[in-house]
This record gives C-alpha cells, sequence and structure tokens, in this order.
C-alpha cells in the first residue's frame, strides 16, 4: 500500500515536472517578470560595455580616420596586421609581454595558494584576521601610487633600502634601474600587491571543505602537513584549476599601469609590452588601426589560449570552465 | 526553436543600435552642409538672430585653484563678447601636457572645440592629412576680422597654404621670448669663478666639476624626450639650409647625425664625472625644478613670469641663494656658435574643424577681431587697473602682486586665452616691447633676470633660425613618430651610460638600430620634398 501511494506521488511529480518543461518562455517571464527585469540591468551592462564595442574591432580592417570615423574609413582587409607584424617592436612586445605574464602567472598565482595555505592554519582568530586585512592592504593602492613608492623605497641613488644597505656596509643595488634586476623587482612587487587579495578565492574555497574529512584524517593519524596535502588542497583543485584557465586568458594582455609606473627609460629591456604598443601607437601616435589589431591579435591568443587550457583540464579529468 | 527566437532578438537589438549610430552621423553630416549653404543671418550690429554656441580650446596647464572653462576671465568674455553678439563662449579645456591625445579624442567622439590649433607644424600638416580642417575662404576673414587680418594677413598668405589649399590662420608672434636658464650665481663664486667666466662648454665642465669637488651639486636637466633641439650648438655653422631642413624636426630627433655624436660625448663625460645627476633620466621637468629649489642642482631653465615661485621657494631652502643668466656660450663647445632653434614667425598655428557650421566660422572671426582690440587685449593681459596693475609714469602696467582677488590671473598671465591673437603682448615697437615685458616677466626684485635675458637674446640673435618648414606632410614621421621618440630616449640613455671605452661601438649599433625603426624612412621622404622643392627655409 506504501509503495502504491509513492508510485503515485512520484508519477505526479514527474508529470508536474513535464507539464512545467511544456510551459513556453512567456510563462516563466510572466511568472519570475520582477526577477528578469532585475536581471536586466546587468545584462544591459554587459551588453552596452562589453558586447557593443566589440564592434570597434572593426576598425583594425580599416584605414581608420578620426574625421571619416568608423564607417566611412576604408576597408583594407588583413593590410593593418601584415603591417603589425612586420613592425619591429612587435616581436619584442609579444616575446616581453609572454615572458612577464607567465613568470608572473607562476609567482603571482602559486605564492597565493601557499598564503592560504598557511592562513587556513592560523588558530588565532584575530591574529588570523589582522594578517589577512595587512596582506589584502596593497591591492587598494593605485599602480601609480605603487611605482612612486617603489622609486622611494628601491631608487639606487636615494632609495630607502639602498641607503640601508650601504649604511649596514653593502653595495647599492640597481633594483630598477638594470634590467635583469627590474625584472625581478617587477614580479616581486606585482607579488606583494596582488597576493593578499589572491588569498580569498583560496580561503572561501577552503572554508567548504567539509570539516569530517580532517577528523577522519585525524583518526589516521595524519599531522597537520599531511593533511594540508591531502585533504585541504584536492579540496580546492577545481578553484585552483579554473583560476589557471582564467589567467591563461591574460598571458597576452597583462597591466599597462604595472609596467608604465615601474618603467624608466635606462631600462627597457622589458618593458615594450603589448599593452604599451597599444598605448603608443593608439593614444600617443593616433595610429587606432594598429593599436586595435594588436589588441584583436591579442585577445585571440587569449581566448585560444583559455580554449586549449579548458581542453586539456577536461581531458585531465577536471571540471573546465566551458 | 527557443535559441533562434533569443538570436534574433540579439541581431535585432544589434542591428538598431548600429543603424541608430548610422543615421546619427548621417543626420549630423546633413544637418552641417545644409547650414552651410545657407546665409549667415546677423543683424545691422553684427549680432546673430539665434544664439551660436561657439567652442573655444583652452589649454589647461593645472595652476593650483585655477579653473580654466569658468573664472572671472571667461565669465568677461562672456558678457563683453558672447552677450553683444548673441553667441554662447564654450572653453575646452585641453591639457598641456597630453594636448594631441586629447583634440584626437575630441575628434573621433566629434566633440572638438571650433578651433583646433597647435604650436608645431609636422603636428598641425598631422591634423591636416586626417582631413581635420576646412579649407578657408580668406576673403571672409578679412570681412569679419578686418583688425586680426591687419595684422596675420602677410603670415597666413605665406605660411597657411598647403597643398594649394588656404587651412591655416595664426597668432601673431612678437620676437620675444621668456624662457631663461638660471644658475646659481652664489655657487660660481663660491669655487673662484665668475658667471661671465661661462664662455665655452668646457669652462662650464670645468665649473661643474669644481662644484662637484667642493660638495655643492650637479648640473641640471633630465631626461631629453619629445622635443629635440638638443645639439643645435654642436652643429657646424654656417650650416646648409638642405642640412638643416632634413635633420631638424622638434619631433624627431636626428640621432644618427654628427651633432648628436658629439653632444652625446659630452653627455657621457658629464654622467661619467659625475657632472650630472647619476639619475638624470628619472627628472621630468617637475623634478628638476624640485631639485633646482632644493639646492642639489646649480641650474634650471624654465619660461620666466613675474608669478615665478622659482626664486621665492629656492631661497626658502637656501637663504643666501644668488641667481644669474646662465650666459649665451656657456653650453656651446669651443670654436662653434650658440645656434638654437628660434621661434616661427608666427605663435599657435590654428585651423577651423571640418564640422564647423558658416556661422560658427564666422563667430570664430568675430571672437579673433574682438580680441585683437587693444583694450581687450590689454585686460585679459593685465586684469583690472588698480587691483591687478597700476600703470607707470610710462604708462606700462605694474603688477601688484599682492593681489589675489577675484579679477586673479591665471599663473600665465591668462596667456591661454590672449594667444589665440599673440604670443607675447606688444607694445607697438621691440624696445618699448621689452621695457613693459620687463615688469610683465620680472618677478618683483628680479628685475635683472629679465634684463640679462634680453641682453644674451640679442647677442645670439643671428644664430636662432627657425626650422624649415615641409609644405607637404611627412607621412612616415606621423606613423614612427612615437615608436623613434621611445627609442631616442632608450638608446642615448644606452650610449650614455654605457662606459666610455664602448662609446663607438654602442653609438654604431644604436644608430642602426635607429635608422631601422623607421627614421630612414623619414629621412628619405623629407629629402624627396627637399629636391621637389616643397619646404620653406627661413634665412
Amino acid at each position: 500500500m506504501k509503495l502504491k501511494e509513492e508510485l503515485r506521488q512520484k508519477n505526479e511529480s514527474a508529470s508536474l515536472k513535464k507539464e512545467t518543461s511544456k510551459k513556453s518562455w512567456y510563462f516563466h517571464i510572466r511568472r519570475d517578470w520582477q526577477l528578469y527585469v532585475l536581471l536586466l540591468i546587468p545584462v544591459s551592462f554587459a551588453f552596452v560595455f562589453k558586447y557593443v564595442p566589440l564592434t570597434g574591432i572593426l576598425v583594425a580592417f580599416k584605414d581608420y580616420n578620426i574625421i571619416k570615423g568608423f564607417w566611412a574609413s576604408e576597408w583594407v582587409g588583413l593590410d593593418v596586421f601584415r603591417d603589425l607584424f612586420a613592425r619591429p617592436d612587435f616581436l619584442k612586445a609579444v616575446r616581453n609581454t609572454l615572458l612577464l605574464n607567465v613568470s608572473d602567472l607562476v609567482l603571482s598565482f602559486t605564492i597565493p595558494i601557499f598564503l592560504a595555505l598557511l592562513i587556513n592554519e592560523i588558530n588565532g582568530n584575530i591574529f588570523k584576521r589582522v594578517n589577512q586585512t595587512l596582506i589584502y592592504l596593497p591591492h587598494f593602492l593605485s599602480w601609480v601610487i605603487m611605482g612612486a613608492l617603489a622609486y622611494q623605497l628601491l631608487g639606487y641613488g636615494s632609495g630607502m633600502v639602498n641607503n640601508l644597505i650601504e649604511q649596514l656596509g653593502g653595495n647599492r643595488i640597481p633594483f630598477l634601474q638594470s634590467d635583469i634586476h627590474w625584472l625581478f623587482s617587477y614580479l616581486a612587487i606585482g607579488v606583494w600587491q596582488g597576493m593578499g587579495w589572491g588569498t580569498i578565492i583560496y580561503l572561501a574555497a577552503m572554508s567548504g571543505v567539509n570539516p569530517e574529512l580532517y577528523e577522519a584524517a585525524t583518526v589516521d593519524g595524519a599531522n597537520r602537513w599531511r593533511k594540508m596535502w591531502h585533504v585541504t588542497i584536492p579540496c580546492i583543485r577545481p578553484t585552483i584549476v579554473i583560476l589557471v584557465i582564467l589567467s591563461l586568458g591574460h598571458v597576452m594582455g597583462g597591466s599597462f599601469e604595472r609596467v608604465y609606473a615601474l618603467q624608466n627609460m635606462a631600462t627597457t629591456e622589458f618593458t615594450t609590452t603589448i599593452p604599451v604598443l597599444v598605448f603608443r601607437w593608439g593614444i600617443e601616435n593616433g595610429d587606432y588601426s594598429s593599436a586595435t589589431a594588436l589588441g584583436v591579435f591579442q585577445a585571440v591568443i587569449g581566448l585560444v589560449l583559455v580554449v586549449l587550457a579548458d581542453q586539456i583540464a577536461k581531458k585531465a579529468g577536471e571540471d573546465g570552465l566551458l | 526553436m527557443r535559441k533562434t527566437n533569443l538570436l534574433t532578438l540579439i541581431s535585432s537589438v544589434m542591428l538598431i543600435t548600429l543603424l541608430g549610430a548610422c543615421s546619427d552621423n548621417e543626420n549630423e553630416t546633413s544637418s552641417t552642409s545644409n547650414t552651410s549653404e545657407n546665409d549667415v543671418t546677423l543683424d545691422d550690429d553684427m549680432k546673430f538672430s539665434e544664439t551660436v554656441s561657439l567652442n573655444i580650446p583652452v589649454y589647461d596647464r593645472a595652476f593650483e585653484n585655477w579653473n580654466v572653462s569658468d573664472n572671472y576671465y571667461t565669465n568677461w568674455i562672456q558678457d563683453e563678447f558672447g552677450e553683444q553678439y548673441n553667441i554662447d563662449v564654450n572653453f575646452v579645456p585641453i591639457s598641456r601636457g597630453s594636448e594631441v591625445t586629447d583634440f584626437q579624442q575630441l575628434l573621433s567622439a566629434g566633440n572638438a572645440p571650433h578651433i583646433i590649433y597647435n604650436y608645431d607644424m609636422p603636428l598641425a600638416l598631422s591634423y591636416y592629412s586626417s582631413g581635420v580642417f576646412q579649407p578657408l575662404d580668406l576673403d571672409e576673414i578679412a570681412e569679419y576680422a578686418p583688425t586680426y587680418w591687419e595684422k596675420l594677413s602677410g603670415t597666413i598668405d605665406q605660411y597657411g597654404m598647403i597643398n594649394e589649399e588656404n587651412v591655416f590662420f595664426f597668432a601673431e608672434r612678437p620676437d620675444i621670448s621668456n624662457f631663461v636658464s638660471i644658475i646659481r650665481k652664489d655657487w660660481v663664486e663660491e669655487v673662484g669663478m665668475e658667471v661671465e667666466d661661462l664662455t665655452s662648454l668646457e669652462k662650464f665642465n670645468e665649473m661643474a666639476m669644481k662644484w662637484k669637488e667642493a660638495g655643492l651639486g650637479t648640473l641640471g636637466g633630465g631626461l631629453t624626450e619629445n622635443i629635440y633641439n638638443y645639439n643645435y650648438a654642436f652643429r657646424d655653422w654656417p650650416i646648409d639650409p638642405e642640412y638643416r631642413a632634413l635633420y631638424s624636426d622638434l619631433m624627431v630627433a636626428d640621432f644618427t647625425t654628427e651633432d648628436t655624436e658629439r653632444w652625446l660625448r659630452n653627455l657621457s663625460n658629464q654622467y661619467h664625472n659625475g657632472l650630472i645627476n647619476q639619475e638624470f633620466y628619472l627628472l621630468d621637468a617637475n623634478r628638476q625644478k624640485t631639485e633646482f629649489v632644493a639646492g642639489r642642482s646649480g641650474i634650471h631653465g624654465e619660461y620666466i613670469s613675474s608669478n615665478t615661485d622659482l626664486f621665492e621657494a629656492t631661497l626658502k631652502n637656501n637663504p643666501d641663494a644668488e641667481f644669474a643668466v646662465v650666459p649665451p656660450y656657456a653650453r656651446v663647445p669651443e670654436g662653434r656658435e650658440a645656434q638654437g632653434r628660434a621661434n616661427f614667425p608666427f605663435g599657435l598655428i590654428m585651423g577651423i574643424n571640418e564640422k564647423a557650421t558658416e556661422e560658427e566660422r564666422i563667430a570664430v572671426w568675430m571672437y579673433l577681431e574682438w580680441m585683437s582690440q587693444p583694450d581687450n587685449l590689454f585686460f585679459l593681459q593685465n586684469g583690472v587697473e588698480g587691483d591687478n596693475y597700476t600703470l607707470d609714469s610710462e604708462g606700462f602696467p605694474v603688477k601688484n602682486e599682492e593681489f589675489d582677488g577675484e579679477s586673479s590671473l591665471a599663473m600665465n598671465n591668462n596667456k591661454d586665452y590672449w594667444s589665440l591673437v599673440t604670443e607675447a603682448p606688444y607694445f607697438g615697437s621691440e624696445e618699448l616691447t621689452h621695457k613693459a615685458m620687463e615688469s610683465f616677466w620680472s618677478p618683483s626684485g628680479y628685475e635683472y633676470i629679465v634684463d640679462d635675458m634680453f641682453k644674451y637674446q640679442e647677442q645670439v640673435v643671428e644664430y636662432l633660425k627657425p626650422d624649415a618648414l615641409f609644405t607637404v606632410v611627412i607621412e612616415s614621421q606621423n606613423r614612427y613618430q612615437a615608436d623613434l621618440n621611445a627609442l631616442f630616449q632608450e638608446l642615448y640613455l644606452k650610449v650614455v651610460m654605457a662606459p666610455e671605452e664602448n662609446f663607438d661601438e654602442e653609438y654604431e649599433a644604436a644608430k642602426q638600430r635607429y635608422l631601422e625603426a623607421g627614421y630612414q624612412e623619414i629621412l628619405d621622404e623629407k629629402q624627396k620634398a627637399i629636391d621637389e622643392d616643397k619646404f620653406l627655409y627661413f634665412e
């Protein structure tokens, strides 16, 4: 009897589900119109600010003239791209962009994971919160401020750190004024600025780990290191994978402000990057077609990398992004 | 099916958006052309029957407490000029430090002012090649701006025609400049020399070495960028006109010439001997001033005006400081002449925005005419009598330094408003102008600085020539300018900072890179223009 009742209920619920799924989209909109109206705001935002500007890509295929405007400028096919690839700074910019961003990916991506693991292990709540807040703070400083600070602290002639080194009997170090030193300083400053902020997502993922797993590991005799290695890291692995895939999208881009704020004209080996060229050609020289073509090139490579990384992740058994 | 509907919806919205953008442009174009076919309606008092909106660019130099587009003088212009002719005058701020970017963005957005201007002919030509300007009818200027036309018609006739089209009109430029290099006289005397002893670069470097040994400070200066007139004093004299036309360019450095090599060798010598700041490449104009004010460097150059704070600020840190003008041969190698880049015989180079209607263009001429009237110009340059200035016994204005009321002038004596008609005040003759400018440009107690500045300018005037003007657009220059500007900075620093024994090797490699990065193309195109006689040379 009980079984019969259960079957009946199951059938009813299945037919209700079927009926609901048969309803037209109009029914859903009428029923939940308030929610859809709310949804309109972010959708319009994304449409206006993310999709409409995509039409600007046309400029990369035109000899853009500021007076003729967007539509009346002449079509030139792929000429702008051909010219772009032949320009002397292009290859250097690609090399530097890859070098800076891949190094950055390795350092700026891994260090927040270690930091999040360490913060997660801190027992004292107040100590933990204070530390978290302190390491977030640099994220809120703009790169212009960071650049000025960097030269005040690390400048060769009068930087505070070099003054200290000299007072302690050491030799001054050209942190920002020799090419190789600049590269390491650039990466280190980036890590310092972003590592605190980068921990947020990992800490959130770690707070979602089932405590029973830690209890079970404790029963099995695992120490803290083992629990971190065998419980925490496997549990946040999907988050790490998604963030790696997203980060790959920026490998051909990167921050213009960061390079611009930290560069000086005596150490330029690594400072000609794609965003710097986009600024120089587009904003300084008014060559909007070349700047747009470079932006398109950068975006396409970024997209390809994201898709590839997603495929690889899926083949490796992860959920992936798309 | 649902997917198809959704796609259709999105496509329709995008199409409508794009068509909307198209039709806006079309409307704009047609409205412009309709208007230009109509007659302008002015009544007997030259007043427009319908209000005309006139957008005038004004340099924004980020002076503290100064709103460039809304202040006592912009309101005065509206009251005195705008109301009289039924013109609504709007001032469009253009950042002085990034004027090209500002103009380009305004032009792209269709919001550019009715006048597009610049101080530099290659840039003005670059605007022209983009089709930014409309051709001018000179009779129209003569009709609506007779006073302005009387003063500038010769200049407009001579320099305003490009590719057989009248395109540019100009502001007057009296032959007078207020750029001055100041030296710490007390330092010079402390090392047993006199300012007058600085008669060559060799003596100048000797003095700098003594400063260094005495622990006083370094020579001034910073990163050389954007304006390339650094090697004129290292050039041969007399100079071949074609050579000067080919290699003189404010926007692109002639990095490959022997003149530049001589300049680089001197800079390298100064750098390796510690005569200049070892981090000079980090110093922009503001930081160079800070170095001077703080007493770390002994030389600083700037455009002087009566309200400059340079001397006062330096004295606060160094109460015993004394100042003098750097003699003209102090930075000229022995046996050479103090060549320099003279200003062109005009100030601002202006063109009318291609999108301006006939009414708007006529309003521009009326504005220039109104501003050319001596009383209006004098008021804008000096302010309110009794408040901003008093007249001395000879009738020249003497600035009241203490005044800080409503009608206070901008820090450069309001130049960014009146520079549309003249680059400097003019009082009828060179002598009278110099006399008047003494108080106009002299901070109180430093009249001798302006006197010496004039004296030294007079001494070397025969060696100061404007660069040649090309009457065709040098396309390769527009294309490579920004890249070469960045590359020049990179290469010259590399050469200067390399060990002195590696100078030749570094410089040869650098020259090659510079030529390959586009400079050779520019030289070829300029040479072609020179061969076709498409350039104006100033004797």
